[in-house]
């Protein structure tokens, strides 16, 4: 998509988006500054066209992509910190958001209409806004209820299956890969079984070619190694040894 | 490591040796296509490079099977760390380079691309600041994490830097309360013996000391190391 044909997509969505003044200004701020910002380096797919279609359709989706992209609002502000003790009133509309958006998950899948597409990308957004606010056990509950609706989707959901295994399951994979300092502080047994929940998610691994062909397949290739390195620390068991506790990667593990 | 589930073993056999893999097949990757590459693209490979180094030290430095000692001994046995010199800089030039860039975009109005969900630059940083013997190294990666403020999902830049500067006291009173009284306990105590790192809501964390007898051992010093007000 050329640039001029994202700004019209942007308009159209954010001009239907329903919502109040200040969810459809929020919104646009998302749509224009923040999903960019995700992508990054790299692959804009999930970012800048997934879940900005996604978002538009699903309640869920756009309150919690509003409640990124206002924390995103504050930071660039500098006054997303959390040393002082400033004007809060952005980070509360993003809270606002966040909850809305778990409301309305809950409702859709008490009802039974939820999608497990649109479910997992809600699981991502809820890890990466709690994550991002510094709510780390409630980041890895979410984390870990998508790995487990990862799991129970596995080889259904034809149509589905090439996005989940492109888009969704390398995202899983990166999110766990960031929370490492945090899965290092938890319990021998709680990082078993993420380890167990995580392994469905590598599923099948390509090999290392000679040369890389591309940026993307690099990339792809550092995060299932780093995956496979840090599940490995993570199984090891810091009672085995006499005294000292885990592994101690990054830091120390405790028992 | 040989008291370690056996999966475990496997596990660090075959992804010590992608690692390895990937370095060769990244090196050739830029030697054939680094010019046609983009600014972002380049920068994007950066990274790569840095995360790259960062595990391969981890990995390295991952006890053999044969050592007697235990994990958390061998990890905090900061001579380990001392060979890897050459590692940490890789980081800390590559990443001085990243900072730059981003500090020069934000001057033209463009985004730095500093608020991001997956691991980027903080992590990277932090533990060179922990684990890195040079202090010249080590300075340097505080000062690019000083530099611009960074939140890239649960790392952010500023609470890093405070946590860094803790760890950092803990560090100095461990090394001379160890110099001072080796001829009576006859063994290191490794620093991991005696603090943990608690994390708390809303990024509230904590080095912690594990037990009275530890805080007697280290000194008097205040059990809570947060400073989170």
């Amino acid at each position: 998509m050329d640039d001029r044909k994202a700004v019209a997509l942007i308009q159209r969505l954010s001009i239907r988006a329903p919502g109040n003044v200040r969810e459809k200004r929020g919104f646009q701020y998302f749509a224009t500054q923040t999903a960019s910002e995700l992508t990054g380096f790299y692959d804009p797919t999930f970012w800048e066209q997934l879940i900005l279609q996604a978002s538009s359709v699903d309640p869920s989706l756009r309150h919690a992509v509003i409640a990124i992209g206002a924390l995103h609002e504050e930071f660039t502000n500098r006054r997303l910190s959390y040393y002082t003790n400033g004007d809060k009133q952005g980070e509360n509309f993003a809270i606002n958001q966040y909850t809305k958006a778990i409301g309305h998950l809950r409702r859709s899948l008490s009802s039974g209409k939820q999608a497990p597409l649109t479910a997992l990308m809600s699981c991502i957004l809820f890890v990466c806004f709690d994550s991002l606010r510094g709510f780390f056990d409630s980041a890895m509950v979410h984390l870990q209820s998508g790995l487990k609706i990862l799991r129970d989707i596995r080889g259904r959901c034809d149509d589905e299956n090439h996005l989940i295994l492109t888009q969704i399951s390398p995202l899983f994979k990166r999110l766990s890969l960031q929370a490492i300092l945090y899965i290092d502080t938890r319990t021998t047994s709680e990082r078993r079984v993420l380890v167990a929940d995580l392994a469905h998610v590598s599923g099948k691994e390509n090999e290392i070619p000679e040369q890389f062909e591309s940026l993307a397949q690099a990339r792809h290739a550092m995060d299932q190694t780093a995956d496979g390195l840090f599940r490995g620390f993570y199984l090891c068991d810091g009672n085995q040894c006499p005294k000292s506790n885990g592994l101690q990667m990054l830091r120390y593990n405790r028992c | 490591m040989s008291n370690q589930p056996p999966e475990a073993i496997e596990m660090y056999k075959k992804y010590s040796t992608l690692l390895k893999a990937w370095n060769m097949a990244f090196k050739n990757f830029m030697n054939v296509h680094s010019h046609s590459l983009s600014g972002k693209e380049l920068r994007g490979a950066a990274l790569l490079k840095i995360h790259h180094t960062t595990a391969q030290i981890m990995a390295n430095i991952t006890p053999e099977l044969d050592d007697p000692r235990t994990t958390g001994a061998v990890f905090n046995d900061t001579e380990r760390f001392r060979i890897y010199k050459n590692e940490f800089k890789i980081i800390t030039d590559l990443s001085s380079s990243l900072v730059t860039e981003a500090e020069q975009d934000v001057e033209k109005g463009r985004s730095g691309l500093t608020f991001s969900t997956d691991l980027g630059l903080v992590g990277p940083l932090y533990y060179t600041c922990i684990r890195c013997q040079d202090h010249n190294i080590r300075n340097q990666a505080m000062e690019l994490l000083l530099r611009c403020p960074r939140r890239e999902g649960m790392w952010d830049s500023e609470a890093k830097v405070r946590m860094i500067r803790e760890f950092w006291e803990i560090e100095e009173r461990h090394r001379i309360l160890q110099a001072a009284v080796p001829g009576e306990i006859g063994i290191e105590i490794p620093l991991s013996d005696i603090v943990d790192l608690v994390f708390n809501n809303e990024m509230k964390w904590e080095w912690k000391w594990k037990l009275p007898s530890d805080e007697s051992l280290i000194g008097s010093r205040e059990s809570s190391a947060s400073k989170c007000e």
